[in-house]
């Protein structure tokens, strides 16, 4: 008993295959790490496990007996599992106490009416666990994120689970509170529990957990024991290179030497605000440049303040030598600089809309007269739009969810190349994207960059870091802190210069 | 267990008495809006310094408190319910109808009605994923369909018993009516405030993803809170029909649009979540005292709209107003 078996989980979402048939054993007693890039299907896996939505083919079972999850109470108080959701599960508007005895309200009405009061002392008992102290009373998104991960994770532990998944609960937190959490880690796994723990800290996996388990692109590529927790530095590599792996057909794009004094396109000056430092970036004619690094150092707090979406910042910012004011997406788009969300799905793509219609409504003014739009001239922009990029659509109605993710992308590169841009900021271009897709993408970039649309990009896929661009900066806590030529830089050295 | 070694805290985050006399004030600027009117009325016109005044200011705000209800357990579960006004037409129809044979039995059909109207609309919504506004969009057409079935022309039988209870006064007071209020009051306040399910309807109209992965039944609560809804609105109904003396198929239709105006101007956002019963009633004060002042100064039905919507879109300013001085405090 105690053991719980995933047997070839596979889910689809329109237009992607999240999971690829995973299967593995977790038994009890035992932490298990999950890591992989995002997009990996970590995520999904959790959902799936605790009943959010579910597999479409595959198993899941406790000691032979097989589970059918349909929901995360049924997941909780029937089978013992229970997860801390990457995604804060707090209902903003209500209290602590309320948030932690959610689902089990009524337990506290005392002759028909809820006992706020002893909610109070009992949340303050769960909370307690963990270390908080906190008035219960404040609705839950007057607290730091840090205390909202506490908080999900001392709920989970009051319901006393078999099997808990913590998914990026240490993402927010300082690394005096993750040892704390780990020595809570570490009892609940001698009083026999099981723990999926979930971190994009690599450091932090290996430290914690005896059995690593490594997802890319929706596939397990595999599991590294780590019960002794010795040699850190080879099961690091061996882990990274899992996560990154060299792919099949993985093929980046030849680089040329760039002469150094080609023309400087974009040029960013002082960019400060309260979480950049002073930056200061050339892009030059023909260049990809990337900005590297750990998540979260500002990479892309950088490229939003280029495309005049951040409120407030201080810096200047001047397109082929000419100094632009932007201070909305409008004066950046304007000046010709576009920005690529990394969360192409929600701010990119009218997701029920045709690839007509999300390819034409950017530059659509371009092609009407007196306020019409002229049908046959759009249809047959977007058309050659489609065909030069090798869209693959049967037809130009073809509803965007319907499409990979490969092509996705490709469709919103083709709004913004109808506007015709002269400069690209590109958030983790190819995320979640498959390999053929990646190498599709990675090529169109370069020929952009050929044809005088340099890009500046965040990467954060190893592999792409090394093999893509010209030149790589590498960003720590909101400044530039080393900067790599792309043809010469060695991979150990860069993900060293990552810890600042 | 074992304790943990504290973390430290960066900054303890208490509420100061005077943060929570400007909350109160937030969520209760609807009575000082009431007041002012009455008071200022009061200066205005001896009509506004007599009993009678008031007490039909009274009766005629109970079905607008009820049928506020209805409405706001809705809209903080982040829905519409465009039904109300139908549900509350229906229970005179039915009680017009009805109650020849007998008042308590009536009224429990009524009731059973409005009960099977609500999870259909609550069913619509959850399980068939049908919107909201769509859904009860729908349910009142049909309801107004079949109200007209039952009572083609106004009239039918009303008991005078009945009418005589829900309508009693003592003196120039409204006693029936104003226990009617105090019971909406406290039930309404109760259900929202003080109850399971009112919370989950609070975490469902919050943030409908999270209150499931937290393990709510977000489709269970919503049916509920349809069925809440209508029965709300059909004791509307019924007050209705004893006030009017009789069934009429079009009796709750303008009940609809003061519901959302109560709710709106009690504070309830229509983002779901946020809100709750007090601001309400003391919308539905406001509306009745409102409909009294301007029918009293002679002025026409199509001004006492302008007057809502002006009242309406100054009380939103206001809010928003207080959001951005809530967020400055942050």
């Amino acid at each position: 008993m105690g053991t719980l078996t995933l047997d070839s989980i596979t889910k689809r979402f329109p237009g992607v295959e999240a999971l690829k048939g995973i299967s593995f054993v977790l038994d009890e007693g035992r932490i298990y790490g999950l890591v992989g890039e995002n997009g990996a299907g970590k995520s999904t896996l959790v959902k799936i496990l605790m009943g959010l939505f579910p597999p479409d083919e595959g198993s899941i079972s406790m000691a032979e007996e097989r589970l059918q999850i349909r929901d995360p109470h049924q997941a909780r108080f029937l089978f013992g599992i229970d997860a801390v959701f990457q995604e804060h599960a707090l209902i903003p508007q209500m209290s602590i106490m309320e948030n932690v005895f959610l689902d089990q309200l009524d337990r506290f009405h005392d002759r028909g009416l809820l006992n706020y009061r002893r909610m109070v002392s009992e949340a303050r008992e769960v909370i307690g666990k963990v270390g908080l102290d906190l008035d219960v009373n404040l609705p839950a998104d007057a607290i730091s994120a840090t205390e909202k991960s506490l908080i999900e994770f001392s709920i989970a532990l009051h319901r006393d689970p078999k099997f808990l998944i913590l998914d990026e609960v240490t993402a927010t937190m300082a690394s005096d509170i993750v040892q704390d959490l780990f020595e809570i880690m570490k009892e609940l796994k001698e009083a026999g529990k099981t723990i999926i723990f979930i971190s994009h800290r690599l450091q932090e996996v290996l430290s914690i957990c005896d059995e690593i388990l490594v997802l890319k692109d929706g596939a397990l590529q595999g599991s590294v024991d780590n019960t002794e927790k010795k040699d850190p530095v080879a099961i690091r590599k061996k882990i990274v290179l899992m996560m990154t792996g060299t792919e099949k057909g993985l093929h980046f794009p030849t680089r040329d030497t760039k002469e150094s004094e080609a023309p400087v396109v974009l040029s960013l000056r002082n960019i400060r605000n309260t979480r950049l430092r002073d930056i200061n970036v050339d892009v030059r004619e023909g260049e990809i440049v990337a900005l590297a690094g750990l998540r979260g150092q500002g990479q892309s707090m950088l490229l939003r303040a280029a495309a005049g979406m951040l409120a407030h910042f201080e810096g200047e910012i001047s397109l082929r030598g000419e100094l632009k004011r932007i201070r909305n997406p409008f004066n950046a788009v304007e000046s010709g600089i576009f920005y690529v969300s990394d969360r192409r799905d929600d701010e990119e793509l009218w997701l029920s809309h045709d690839v007509w219609l999300n390819i034409s409504l950017g530059s659509i003014s371009d092609r009407a007269r007196l306020g019409f739009i002229r049908m046959k001239e759009d249809r047959g922009v977007i058309q050659e739009m489609v065909e030069n990029l090798r869209i693959e659509t049967p037809s130009l109605s073809k509803i965007v969810q319907q499409l990979s993710g490969g092509n996705r992308q490709k469709v919103v590169l083709g709004k913004y190349l109808l506007s015709k841009p002269r400069i690209l900021l590109m958030d983790q271009p190819t995320i979640g994207l498959d390999v053929g897709a990646k190498a599709e993408i990675y090529a169109l970039l370069r020929s952009l960059a050929n044809e005088g649309i340099p890009t500046l990009a965040v990467l954060t896929d190893l592999e792409e870091v090394v093999n893509l661009p010209d030149r790589i900066l590498v960003m720590h806590e909101g400044r530039i802190t080393r900067e790599f030529q792309g043809t010469e830089v060695d991979e150990e050295e860069l993900v060293d210069s990552y810890y600042g | 267990m074992a304790e943990t070694t504290p973390i430290p805290r960066a900054q303890r985050k208490t509420i100061s008495w005077l943060q929570k006399l400007w909350m109160a004030l937030q969520t209760h600027y609807v009575y000082v809006i009431l007041v002012l009117i009455w008071i200022i009325s009061a200066i205005a016109s001896p009509y506004f310094r007599m009993v009678p005044t008031y007490s039909n200011i009274l009766t005629s705000a109970v079905p607008i408190a009820l049928i506020g209800l209805a409405q706001t357990v809705v809209v903080i579960s982040r829905g519409f319910d465009l039904s109300v006004g139908a549900v509350a037409s229906m229970a005179t129809a039915v009680a017009s109808v009805a109650m020849v044979k007998g008042i308590i039995p009536s009224i429990i059909l009524v009731l059973i009605i409005a009960v099977a109207i609500g999870a259909i609309n609550g069913l619509g919504v959850t399980k068939l994923g049908i919107n909201p506004f769509i859904m009860t969009l729908c349910m009142m057409f049909f309801l107004s369909g079949l109200n007209l079935l039952i009572r083609p022309s106004p009239g039918g039988y009303i008991p005078d018993n009945y009418k005589e209870v829900l309508l009693f006064q003592v003196g120039d007071f409204p006693l029936t009516a104003f226990l009617i209020l105090v019971c909406t009051a406290i039930v309404g306040s109760i259900l929202l405030q003080r109850r399971r399910l009112g919370r989950e309807i609070y975490a469902v109209g919050g943030a409908p993803e999270r209150a499931r992965m937290s393990g709510i039944n977000v489709d269970q609560t919503l049916i509920k809170t349809y069925i809440i809804s209508a029965i709300a609105s059909a004791l509307g109904g019924l007050f209705i029909a004893a006030r009017i003396g009789s069934g009429n198929a079009e009796a709750g239709a303008p009940y609809l649009f003061d519901s959302f105006t109560t709710v709106f101007m009690g504070g309830t956002l229509v983002t779901g979540g946020v809100g709750g019963y007090g601001g309400t009633l003391g919308a539905a004060l406001i509306i009745s005292s409102l409909g009294r002042i301007l029918q009293f100064l002679g002025i026409n039905i199509w001004n006492q709209f302008i007057a809502k919507g002006a009242l309406l879109a100054s009380v939103a300013g206001l809010q928003i107003y207080f959001a951005r001085k809530g967020r400055q405090v942050e």
